[in-house]
């Protein structure tokens, strides 16, 4: 894997006090609203940063899977719906999110003002805190809920307040993504084999097992899943209508891209935003070209096949539960969902038999890398 | 890159794993290759592999004192640059990605430069200047899409005028590999003609 693309949106990716702060902030629960939930509760280190759920259940149950964070520097658009064109406008998300965290930035300010460690770090990094006098315990804007208690406590605050507010929160979540940067995977079975290719050295070849290697020629040729899984993370990193069928029929208006485009536009944390440390550039420059059509309604984005064999259940909304049945669903198309009459025909059934099932069972197998160092993988010390 | 590598990136057959074995070592070899010269990520092999799989026409500049005739509205596969007829035969499209060929999955721009067909084949003035006084000024929209697939781009380009009189499109994105359509809509007094060009990237 070549090392993640510079994030030039967030100038304290790189940044090792950041990284700091957004260990420490990645598995503290005082960031949710009632005190008991952190980031690493449904992306648990453990299960490769998944929850293991067909969809996430934090404060309430979600409507989507829960995507593993291993790799994600590669994205060039995070959720399933590419809402958040940054891993740190991702992180404002579930922060506040009424069925994830639900936090609220007051109240993240004065969590990081309250915990002397956390103060101490985040003001090394960023600068003072804001003083906390006059803040009320807790507020978001909520603006679709006039009446919500964290909606109203927003709307006392005085335009200067809600700036510092933000800031702080875009800071933490700057911190967040900076951590998660680090959670990179190691070499997997399959990149030893390139590397043995490459040294043309044919007998280090042979460690990858003749069923896996079937199910690479099967899967750069009739299964056709070099379409959309390409390059370093086998991910397109774009959008597609899968058809995969819903997991519960409420489920199936899912807009997935269309709704994630607007979102996209419509969120203060876009990469041309003003909390951007990069807001002309290539980032904020794909904003103007972002289509919002019909065509993209049920999109959702391809996900990276690296270490895909340890993040069951599979598709947007973890419909189904293993390997095999994600090649039997592509394999027969048996079920998909006609989501609109715009929907593309990237998919034909290609008939795999159990043998060949098997074989690209084996492939995607041995796309799973070494495991994240350990040390990212539990909270860091706090002296 | 070899023809035998050529014909894995459009699907080797089963029970030939010796080739297959060959065509994955190939297929690896230049993909690393690419990443090592250019910073590419594996688009760089299908980059490769679209340059030396299907090659380039002519050139066929701004400036070019002959428009082949027999040039059809459909241009060549592989191309990143070209002339194309609109479908009726009124305008002469010549255009030219960039950078050049066209990537796969990572941002490009067209620039297309029109002019009347059936003058005199020059390229003096650049472009089109409106013609006698009183003409109106044609625009161009340029899009693209996999009609195979039934969607377009996920993008819709930038669409601007260069210096020249020309028109440039930015934040094309062909996101997939295979064969997609570049299309040329060239619109005066209410009437729109297409060009179309194929262009297969990434096999």
């Amino acid at each position: 894997m070549p090392a993640p693309p510079a994030d030039e949106t967030n100038r304290v990716a790189d940044d090792p006090r950041a990284v700091r702060l957004g260990h420490l902030l990645f598995f503290d629960p005082g960031l949710s609203g009632a005190g008991d939930i952190s980031c690493a509760t449904c992306h648990d280190p453990e299960r490769a940063f998944t929850d293991g759920r067909p969809v996430g259940v934090g404060r309430g149950e979600g409507r989507r899977n829960t995507p593993t964070v291993i790799d994600s520097a590669h994205q060039r658009w995070f959720t399933w719906d590419g809402r958040a064109d940054s891993a740190w406008a991702q992180a404002t998300g579930p922060l506040e999110h009424p069925d994830e965290m639900a936090g609220s930035r007051v109240a993240i300010v004065r969590q990081l003002v309250g915990d002397p460690v956390l103060r101490a770090v985040y003001e090394d990094l960023f600068g003072p805190l804001p003083e906390v006098a006059g803040l009320p315990a807790a507020g978001r804007p909520v603006p679709a809920q006039p009446q919500h208690p964290h909606q109203r406590a927003w709307a006392g605050l005085d335009g200067d307040r809600r700036r510092q507010v933000d800031r702080v929160f875009v800071n933490v979540a700057k911190a967040l993504a900076a951590y998660q940067r680090r959670l990179v995977s190691g070499p997997s079975a399959f990149d030893d084999f390139v590397s043995a290719l490459r040294r043309e050295d044919a007998s280090a070849a042979r460690s990858l097992s003749a069923s896996a290697q079937r199910g690479l020629s099967l899967f750069l040729g009739r299964a056709g899943c070099r379409r959309c899984h390409f390059g370093p993370t086998l991910s397109d990193g774009e959008f597609h209508n899968t058809g995969a069928p819903p997991r519960r029929m409420a489920d199936a208006d899912d807009a997935g891209r269309y709704e994630g485009a607007r979102l996209l536009l419509a969120s203060p944390f876009h990469a041309a935003g003003e909390f951007s440390d990069d807001r002309d550039g290539a980032r904020a420059a794909t904003l103007r070209t972002l289509r919002q059509s019909p065509e993209t309604w049920g999109e959702f984005r391809t996900p990276s096949l690296r270490h895909v064999a340890l993040t069951a259940p599979y598709m947007h909304a973890g419909q189904l539960p293993d390997l095999r049945a994600v090649l039997r669903f592509y394999s027969t198309l048996e079920g998909a969902l006609a989501v609109n009459h715009h929907g593309e025909t990237v998919l034909t059934p290609f008939a795999l038999s159990d043998a060949e099932t098997d074989d690209l069972v084996a492939f995607l197998e041995s796309l799973t890398g070494g495991a994240v160092p350990n040390a990212w993988r539990t909270p860091p010390s706090r002296p | 890159m070899t023809p035998e590598t050529c014909t894995l990136a459009a699907g080797a057959g089963d029970g030939q794993r010796t080739g297959v074995r060959t065509g994955v070592r190939t297929w690896v070899r230049t993909w690393v290759r690419a990443w090592v010269r250019a910073g590419l990520l594996l688009a760089g092999l299908l980059l490769v592999s679209l340059a030396a799989c299907r090659g380039g026409p002519g050139p066929a500049r701004r400036g070019a004192t002959a428009i082949d005739p027999g040039s059809a509205t459909r241009g060549g596969t592989g191309a990143s640059e070209g002339e194309v007829s609109t479908a009726f035969g009124t305008w002469r499209v010549a255009w030219r990605s960039v950078p050049a060929p066209v990537p796969l999955n990572t941002p490009f721009a067209v620039e297309a430069w029109l002019r009347p067909a059936g003058g005199d084949g020059s390229w003096e003035g650049d472009t089109w200047d409106g013609g006698a006084a009183g003409d109106v000024q044609p625009s161009l929209v340029i899009d693209a899409g996999m009609p195979h697939h039934q969607h377009g781009m996920n993008r819709t380009p930038e669409l601007s005028r260069l210096p020249d009189g020309g028109f440039r499109a930015d934040g094309m994105l062909f996101h997939m590999p295979g064969a997609w359509t570049l299309v040329f809509d060239v619109s005066r007094g209410g009437i729109t003609e297409r060009a179309e060009v194929v262009l297969t990237v990434g096999e």
